[in-house]
Parts: C-alpha cells; structure tokens; sequence
C-alpha cells in the first residue's frame, strides 16, 4: 500500500499543485471545516532570541520555470518561495487577520474613503543585488512592465488598474486606481507586483528568466535546475532583522515520501508538502517537528459550465454533487487530503453553516437526474481533463462514480495543459467540466475573479449572479475586514444555492520543519518567510 | 582504423534519420507551445508576434535545415520556455547521466563477470543454482522498488547514505560519491543479474571447448583458464549488451532520477514533451542518438581487440 501511495505521490507531484497556491497569512494549524488527518501545530512567534549561522536546506516537490516576476506566478506551492528569498517583498498578507503588514515597504495605505487614492512608502537605504537603488521609481518602473500590453504577467489586469503614478520623493509612489479597492494592498501581496526587480537589470534587458536581480533576503549563488538552488545572505538585507541562516539551499525532489524521509535522515532541515499524511509521518519520525503551514479556500474545485447543457441546469449540478463521494476522493485518490464541506473555510470571519455543500446522496441525485431526463432526455457530458497522474485519477473516479446512475454519463476529454487552460479561459464556453485551482487567500482577489460576472479568463463557469457581484463590489470598498467578510458570507452562500462550481477538498500548503529549526512562518498562500528561519542549538 | 572510419561515416545517414524523425514528432505533439510561454490570455497577437520570433510558423524543412545547420556548429537554440541555451542546459545535466551510466556499467561488470564466471565454472552446483535464482529474483523486480526497498533499508534504516540529492563532482568527490551510491546500486543490481546469467551461459560453452581442456591439462590454475583463456572469447554478447545498456542507462533513467531528485537529462526531455519545449526536446534525442551510435561503435570496434579474426577480416 505504501508503495501505491508513492507511486501515486509520484503523480501527486506531476499534476499542477502549484497553479493552486492560493494560501496567505502566517503560520497556522492545518485547518478547514473537516477534521484532516494531520496533526497541526501552531507555531508562535518566536520567544528565543535568534541566533545567526548555517545553512538550512529545504526540499520542494517542482522546479521552477523562471525566476522573472514578470512571467512567475507568486503562488506558494510553485515560484513564490523563490521570488521571496531573492526578491523580498513589498507586503505580506496574514489571511487569519485577513490583513496585509509592510516589508520592504513601509506603509501601504489608501488615503480617500473611495480606496482610489493609494501611497506607498518605502523603508529607506534598501538597494538590488546590482547596486541600484530600491526606490520608489523602481516599483513604477516594475508595475509599469507588468500593465504594457504586451506583458505576458498574469498579473496585468491588476496592474492596469492603477491610472496613474507619481513619485513626490524618491520612496513614495502615489496611486490612482481606476475604481476604490479597499483591499488593493492585498492584491500586490497576492502577486508578481509583490516582487521587484532592478529596474537597471530591466533596462539592460537581464536574463531574469536565469538570473534574477532582486534586494531580497538572500542572493542566488547557483542554480542546478531540477538539482538544487544555493542562496547566501544578503548583508545588505535591513527589512527584517533577518536572514539569520548564512545559507539557504533549496533541494528538489518531487517524491513525497522522499522528502519525508530525506528529513529523517538529517538531509534537509525542512520540506514542503500540502499533503497532511506527510505531516504526521514527518511528525511521527522527527520528534519536535512543526508544520508552518496556511489553509487555501477553494484549493481544488471542480468547475461546471453554467452556459451550456446540461449544467445551465441547477438540478444536473446538484446531482453530480450528491452523486460523488468527495470523502472518499480526498481519503483515496488524493492521500488523506482533507474533504471540503462547505464553500467557506470553517474558522474564517466569512464562514456561514448556509455555505454547505450538499452532502452524498447517490438517491437523491437520481431522483434530480430523472426529473430532468423527463424533460430534456438523458445526460452526456465532457470533462476536460489535464494530463498529470492525479487530474486523470481524480476525472475516473468521477466517472466511476456517475456510471452507478442511470440517464447520466460522462466522457473525459484528455488534452495538453495550455490547449485545456485555452479552452476553459475562452469565456466561449467550450467545455461543461473540469477540475480547476480556485487560490482565495483573499477573498476580494481570487473569489471576485472566479464569480463576478464579466471575467472571461477569470471566471471560467461563467457563473453571473446580480447579488453575487453587489455584495463583491461591496466588499471591495470596505476598510474594515469584518465588514468586508459579512459580504463575502453573502457570496458563499449564494454560491452555495447556485454550485456553478464545487471545491472538493481543503488544501493546506506549508512547510514541515525539524525540532531545531525556529521561526517558521509562511505569508500568502504559503511562501516561507526564510529570512526567519534560525537554528536553535 | 579503416574500419572505424568506415563506421563512422555510416553513423551520418543514421543521425539524419533520427533526426527528422524527431522533428516530425514534435509537429504530432499536440497544443501550442506559445499558450505556455505567453500564458492562457495571451492576445492573438501576442500569439502571432512570438510565434514569428520563434520561426514557428516557417515551413518545417527550412526549420529543419536550419536546425542541423546549426546544430553542426554546437548551436542547439533556446528553450522556448525558460529561454536557457539548449547546449548549455544539455551539458549540465549530461554528466549527471553520464557518470550514472559509467559507474553502474563498471560496478555491475566488476561484480558480474567473477560471479558468471565462477557460475559457469560450477555449472549446475550449489553455487549457481543459488546465483541463477537470485538473479531471476533480482531482474523480476522493477529498478524503481529496489530504488524505494534500498532507500528504506540503506538510508531511513541504516542512515548510511543520503536518500535524495545530488553534488557535482567539482564540489568535491567524496560527497559526489555519497549522493550517487544508491542510484548506481540500484541499477547495477538488474545488470549484474543479467550480465552475469549472460556471461555464465557464454562461458559455460566455452569451458567445454578443447583449448580449454589442454590448458585445463597443462596445469594452469583456475583463475588463469576463467579470466585469460575463458572469459575473452565468452564475452562478445556481454559486451554487446553493456554497450547498448550504456546507451540505455544514459538516457532512459528519468524514474530513477526523480527518485532520487537527480536533475539528470531524463528529466529534462520528459519536462520537455508537456511543455512542448521543441528545442529541448530535439537537443536531447539528438545527443542521446550520437551517443547511443558512439557507443555503439566503439562496441563494434572493440571487437576487433577482442577477436583479431574480425580484425583480419572486417
């Protein structure tokens, strides 16, 4: 059996986890609204003074494609715990507190009640690697790249919404937002705007793909792609009284139970997982050991089409929900992750009980099925399915599933990732079902781009609800986050009568870390705050 | 030498063939490999413009030709994904693969050739009946769970060796060494199996041949009959396996290398396929091929070392 599940883990790390990395805040027990397998700890803030010296090395489960922000996704299960190190932050987002907390930066503010007016300020004598300044002219000249339009960023649309920018002196930007966002500090944080390259390297058009010019914590001495990644402290670093480690070496090894065991046997210090069973093995080995970790609402979804057949259709929605036994999914096909319940993520300010997914009911999904078999015939459908181990296991189980009913039938339509991203981005509807990552560490990011109407690309059902979009908007221009969360309950609840889509299982990101290992903490949706980590001797 | 030259030059036509073969594979691949590098939003032109920047959109025979022409001057082009120079990306992962292949090559011969030796020598006694069963227990059992019972055994139990990782040998030999023991063990083990049987089932012939007798007749020791009289003549299908193992093993190792987080060329080529990297991907078949047809040729010529009557006859 252990052998499948390594087998299978191979497969686990093959499938897109990354594109999923949706996760922010600071060290946190492994949550959600079902009790997982894992056992959390929480790691507090540290009370032992930190102590400076030697290398800490990390196991991550992929490589990373580039290290330019312009083309990296910031997410935490994928680039964003190599932006961090080499490139720092300008905030990071605590999706406990729902609130973002300045880094290179030093304040980030919105000066007018409408949230149009930002400024932000930026902690003085702070330079990149190649000795330029890191000022204010530097982040326009950043988001600037990133909203031309012919920036491939996945962070343009946030980019383009700023209007205008000035520079009163060399550390402030002033902005001008095309509409009021209450939370658009949390949008950086969310993103490759976080990230901030030397405007010189731009200039002199860098290879940053290959070698990244940042004012981070660390600076990158090697890179072994699909090897090891070697950083060294920066001693110009003055954001944090970090980094502590003289290096930081990042190991890949995309075997799960190989990181575990690489951690027994002394060989990493820390790996990352967002699988809770590799938590309570590593836990169960390592005496001591901590999980740094954040819970991703809406981690791993399925997601209908709402404008075509047969899932224009609540009753066929509905259905297929009742009808898949989403415990069995997660336990099974997904090694122990943790089955979602509900669309909000129980503990969070947002969380409703009306937010409940229908539980299994294989009955009475048949009974939908047949009422609507009455009326428009029997159903068949495609599922879009990517071509990683686990999106092909996760689409048989479905199907496996549906086939105990009658009048229903589904046909799995294997395709290459970009062709299927195209066509579930399209906004032309060219597809009725798929698996999708909804990353909502902030709410007002990740699910305002998944429902609110009139985001093609972003909202990849379709979905378009009237009181869905007011209590969005809403939300956005809302200083205060308990506020701001009652308009989000709204949303899930709606989304809870509607199921355009159906989130399936809780994803925790997080990094495991041994007992001598201090100061643990991840921001977003799980990037480590190395610039922290201490050996304690 | 005449006959090395002669291989040589019909390696040409061979390396042709793949290839073009590889070139027209990477057209059957199917999605574009613009939506990874651009994104899934990217704009019709945005499309147009780098799939113009790329020559994607050239007649393949002129992309072909210009390819090879390329190709011929060490130039193999940029990845299409991260922009790393292919040569460059090839060259560093090369010698991951390369040493894998040469010491699990050397361990399993060292091992193999006294033990299919000594086997054929005690042909049908204990020693190898025992040898025979544990081979075919050895090869029935699949390179990536000995890799996992190894890793359990050696590095979780014993603590003995590192699980996981890998040191380039410039950063010091001995801890090269330490990261590359388990990968080489676990492959050696099938080929000491299968070499050894090879060379058993070889020499086993070969002991019964009348020169063997009268050196067996003039006194000459054991070991002196196995190594020097025996084991040359008993070795053209040991060799010819190990070379086209050699082959095998430099590129066709991508478990074992995720296994043990080896960032090895296996990798690199099965990355490519997905991301549909076309540069990666042709780079890589291409430098298997030549090595796969090197070695191949030194086998062939070896032969000549091996039995002169070869030499003397082409």
């Amino acid at each position: 059996m252990r052998l499948v599940a390594a087998m299978l883990a191979l497969g686990l790390i093959a499938a897109a986890c990354g594109d999923d990395g949706g996760g922010t805040g600071n060290a946190t027990n492994t949550g959600g609204s079902s009790s997982g397998s894992a056992k959390s700890v929480t790691t507090t803030v540290v009370t032992d003074t930190p102590v400076k010296g030697g290398t800490v090395t990390i196991a991550l489960f992929s490589e990373v494609k580039n290290l330019d922000p312009l083309k990296a996704t910031g997410s935490g299960g994928s680039d964003g715990n190599r932006l961090f190190p080499i490139y720092g932050a300008l905030v990071t987002y605590d999706p406990v507190k729902a609130v973002s907390s300045p880094l290179m930066a030093e304040s980030f503010k919105a000066t007018d009640a409408g949230f149009t007016k930002w400024t932000l300020k930026l902690k003085p004598n702070q330079k990149f690697s190649d000795g330029t300044a890191y000022d204010a002219a530097a982040i326009k000249a950043n988001w600037e790249r990133a909203a031309a339009a012919d920036s491939p960023c996945a962070c343009k649309s946030i980019a383009q919404a700023i209007a205008s920018m000035t520079l009163p002196d060399p550390l402030t930007v002033d902005l001008t937002l095309k509409s009021g966002n209450a939370t658009f500090d949390n949008l950086i944080a969310r993103n490759a705007l976080n990230y901030i390259a030397s405007p010189k390297a731009i200039t002199d058009k860098v290879d940053l793909v290959n070698k990244p010019v940042g004012a981070g914590p660390f600076r990158m001495d090697e890179w072994i792609p699909d090897g090891k990644m070697t950083l060294s402290r920066n001693p110009d670093w003055t954001a944090s009284p970090g980094p502590y480690v003289d290096k930081l070496v990042y190991v890949i090894q995309s075997n799960e139970d190989q990181r575990v065991t690489g951690m027994t046997t002394g060989q990493f210090d820390g790996f990352y997982t967002a699988t809770p069973s590799s938590v309570t093995t590593a836990q169960k080995d390592n005496k001591d050991a901590t999980y740094a970790s954040v819970a991703v609402n809406l981690g791993q979804t399925f997601v209908f089409n709402t404008t075509k057949a047969p899932f224009d259709d609540i009753r066929v929605r509905k259905a297929v929900i009742m009808a898949i036994p989403r415990d069995v999914l997660a336990k099974d096909i997904l090694l122990n992750s943790i089955p979602a319940d509900y669309f909000a993520l129980k503990g969070s300010k947002d969380f409703s009980e009306a937010s409940a997914l229908p539980k299994y009911d294989a009955a009475g999904a048949q009974k939908l099925i047949d009422e609507y078999v009455k009326e428009k015939g029997p159903i068949t459908f495609t599922m879009v399915v990517f071509q990683q181990t686990l999106d092909q296991a996760r689409a048989k189980f479905i199907q496996t599933a549906l086939d105990q009913l009658k009048g229903i039938k589904a046909e799995l339509a294997v395709g290459a990732s970009g062709d299927n991203i195209a066509k579930i981005t399209s906004g032309k509807g060219d597809f009725q079902w798929t698996s999708w990552g909804f990353p909502t560490t902030d709410p007002n990011v990740g699910l305002y781009n998944a429902t609110h109407s009139g985001q093609p690309g972003l909202n990849p059902s379709n979905y378009n609800n009237a009181t869905v979009d007011k209590a969005l908007e809403e939300a956005r221009l809302l200083g205060d986050p308990t506020a701001r969360a009652e308009k989000y309950k709204i949303v899930y609840e709606q989304l809870a009568k509607d199921l355009p889509f159906f989130p399936y299982t809780i994803t925790t990101n997080g990094y495991v870390y041994k007992s001598n290992v201090k100061g643990g903490v991840v921001y977003e949706d799980g990037i480590p705050r190395v610039d922290l980590l201490w050996f304690k001797k | 030498m005449r006959l090395f030259g002669l291989r040589l030059l019909q390696l040409i036509p061979v390396l042709l063939i793949v290839t073009l073969a590889t070139f027209l594979l990477t057209e059957f691949l199917p999605g574009d490999p613009v939506y990874d590098i651009l994104g899934p939003e990217a704009r019709p032109e945005q499309i147009a413009l780098v799939r113009q920047q790329l020559d994607l959109d050239a007649p393949l025979p002129s992309r072909y030709v210009s390819w090879v022409s390329d190709a011929l001057q060490g130039d193999l082009g940029k990845s299409l994904i991260t922009g790393r120079s292919v040569s460059a990306t090839l060259r560093q992962r090369m010698p991951v693969n390369l040493e894998i292949a040469v010491l699990t090559q050397l361990l399993a011969l060292l091992v193999a050739i006294p033990l299919g030796a000594w086997s054929a020598y005690r042909a049908g006694r204990r020693f190898d009946r025992a040898v025979t069963t544990t081979s075919f227990g050895v090869v029935a059992v699949p390179p990536f769970l000995s890799a996992l019972i190894l890793v359990a055994i050696v590095a979780y139990k014993l603590r003995l060796l590192p699980n996981t990782g890998w040191t380039p040998i410039g950063q010091g030999l001995g801890e090269n060494l330490r990261y590359i023991a388990l990968p080489v063990v676990t492959l050696a083990l099938t080929e000491i199996a299968v070499y050894s049987q090879l060379l058993r089932s070889d020499m086993a012939a070969t002991l019964q041949e009348d020169y063997v007798l009268a050196a067996r007749a003039r006194g000459l020791s054991n070991r002196h009959v196995l190594m020097r009289e025996a084991l040359r003549p008993s070795s053209f299908s040991l060799i010819t396996l190990a070379g086209v193992n050699l082959g095998r093993l430099i590129g066709g190792t991508v478990i074992i290398e995720r296994i043990f987080g080896l960032p090895g060329l296996g990798t690199a080529i099965t990355q490519a396929i997905p991301a549909k990297d076309y540069t990666v991907l042709q780079g890589g078949v291409l430098l298997l091929a030549v090595a796969y047809l090197l070695i191949n040729l030194l086998v062939d010529v070896s032969y000549t070392f091996l039995d002169p009557r070869i030499k003397r006859h082409g």
